[in-house]
């Protein structure tokens, strides 16, 4: 323990400290006060943070994530024959439903040329793997190693092979920040498959569940419906896979997202054609 | 000798503070309490700190440090900020009351400041940016806290005594 607190300080100039508080403290609010409009400073600020901390923090910390990822392979590496015999058995279950999938894309494409109905297929922008997650405390946000070089634009929709991620949020030359759909702030427009009741749902405080912030008309809907994007919100695509609800109470549902967000690897950018 | 000029004590903090930022602000899902361990040893090292190597400089770097964290963490400026340059600032009025503290009770109010930094920002991350936090995450941020603090300070105390 130190034995007396001492106070160094290097600069003997009071004035030269009170200039620098006082500087810092106006930007400070400055830049608080203007953080929630678009204001060129903080949109800097979160480019610089994009393109140059987020690589040089991950280098920095590599050894960490290298262990963490060590840590995960052995852990992985342990329950690989379960996963294997399971695997096996997935693939006779699935390949029984190929043939039947098949059987209902061709029936659906007569259907839809009966119908004239339009398309509502996804124009994929680019697939880009994880850089690094910040979904730690506060906010749940990714990034991903493609920017506005390759043609994202802030609030295209994000998916993977499980259903929707979240929405671009910030993009810089080559990088991007990803809002995931349980982030408390995200909000996503979503129907049930079974009944189409609209609603909108967002993060939960416990970051792994979906909450549901307005349902239209009030009308609650069953543990156990699928939810998809309903496309109203004009920023996701419809009918894009969201989570299935596990619990309603006090006229609210919560749902579970389809998404396994501890193992992202590979995401897409999409958008509606 | 001129290369132990380079480890001075005051750099080695500067430099514990940026790889507790680094690794603090990378998650990794399955070691997510080193994430938050060094989360807490930022905030301890940024006590340090302004409290033993106080430089008009560092108002620059808590700044950059708040705006970062906050970008990264909640990408949006606020709390981080906010809670650094207002704790420099109390600590540079307060000097002269510090000085006369004794070691036990240094002990005592770099505990209390971790703590009430730590909530204060997750307070303020409520207030201002409409995040909630439920009692879990308070609960496991003290215990966290409360297990790291004092093996922190021996070691900075280590470290400084070079």
């Amino acid at each position: 323990m130190k034995p007396i607190f001492k106070f160094k300080s290097l600069v003997k100039s009071k004035t030269l400290i009170n200039f620098s508080a006082t500087i810092v403290f106006v930007l400070a609010f400055l830049l608080i006060f203007f953080n929630k409009s678009d204001y060129l400073v903080v949109n800097k600020f979160k480019s610089i943070s994009n393109e140059y901390i987020n690589p040089l923090t991950k280098i920095v910390s590599f050894p960490i994530i290298f262990s963490s990822n060590v840590i995960n392979e052995i852990r992985e590496y342990k329950i690989i024959n379960n996963e294997n015999l399971q695997l096996k058995e997935e693939i006779l279950r699935l390949k029984k439903w190929q043939i039947l999938a098949l059987q209902n894309s061709r029936e659906n494409k007569v259907l839809k040329k009966l119908l004239n109905a339009t398309n509502n297929n996804l124009t994929l922008v680019k697939t880009a793997s994880l850089i690094n997650r910040n979904d730690i405390l506060f906010s749940k946000t990714i990034n991903i190693n493609a920017g506005t070089r390759a043609g994202i634009l802030n609030q295209m929709a994000v998916i993977n092979y499980r259903g929707l991620l979240g929405r671009v949020l910030e993009t810089s030359l080559n990088n991007s920040k990803i809002l995931l759909i349980t982030d408390q702030n995200s909000s996503v427009s979503v129907k049930t498959i079974s009944n189409e009741l609209f609603s909108l749902v967002q993060g939960g405080s416990d970051g792994v569940h979906l909450v549901s912030s307005f349902i239209k008309d009030d009308k609650l809907p069953k543990v156990g419906d699928l939810l998809v994007t309903s496309g109203t919100a004009q920023i996701f695509p419809a009918d894009l896979l969201v989570g299935k609800i596990v619990s309603v109470s006090n006229n609210r549902f919560y749902a579970l997202p389809f998404v396994d967000f501890n193992s992202i690897d590979y995401v897409q950018v999409v958008k509606s054609e | 000798m001129q290369f132990a000029n380079y480890f001075k004590p005051v750099y080695i903090f500067h430099l514990i503070l940026f790889l507790s930022f680094s690794i603090s602000v990378n998650n990794l899902i399955f070691l997510s309490y080193i994430n938050l361990a060094f989360y807490i040893i930022a905030h301890i090292t940024i006590i340090y700190l302004s409290f033993y190597f106080f430089n008009f400089l560092l108002f620059f770097i808590f700044f950059l440090y708040g705006v970062f964290f906050d970008i990264i963490l909640l990408n949006n400026i606020g709390p981080h900020l906010l809670v650094f340059i207002s704790f420099l600032l109390l600590v540079y009025f307060l000097k002269t009351k510090l000085i006369s503290l004794n070691q036990k009770n240094i002990l005592y109010l770099v505990i209390i400041l971790t703590f009430m930094m730590l909530i204060l920002e997750m307070i303020l991350a409520e207030i201002i940016l409409n995040y909630n936090f439920g009692k879990n995450q308070f609960f496991k941020i003290t215990i966290t806290n409360a297990i790291i603090i004092l093996p922190i300070i021996f070691i900075f105390n280590k470290i400084d005594k070079k």
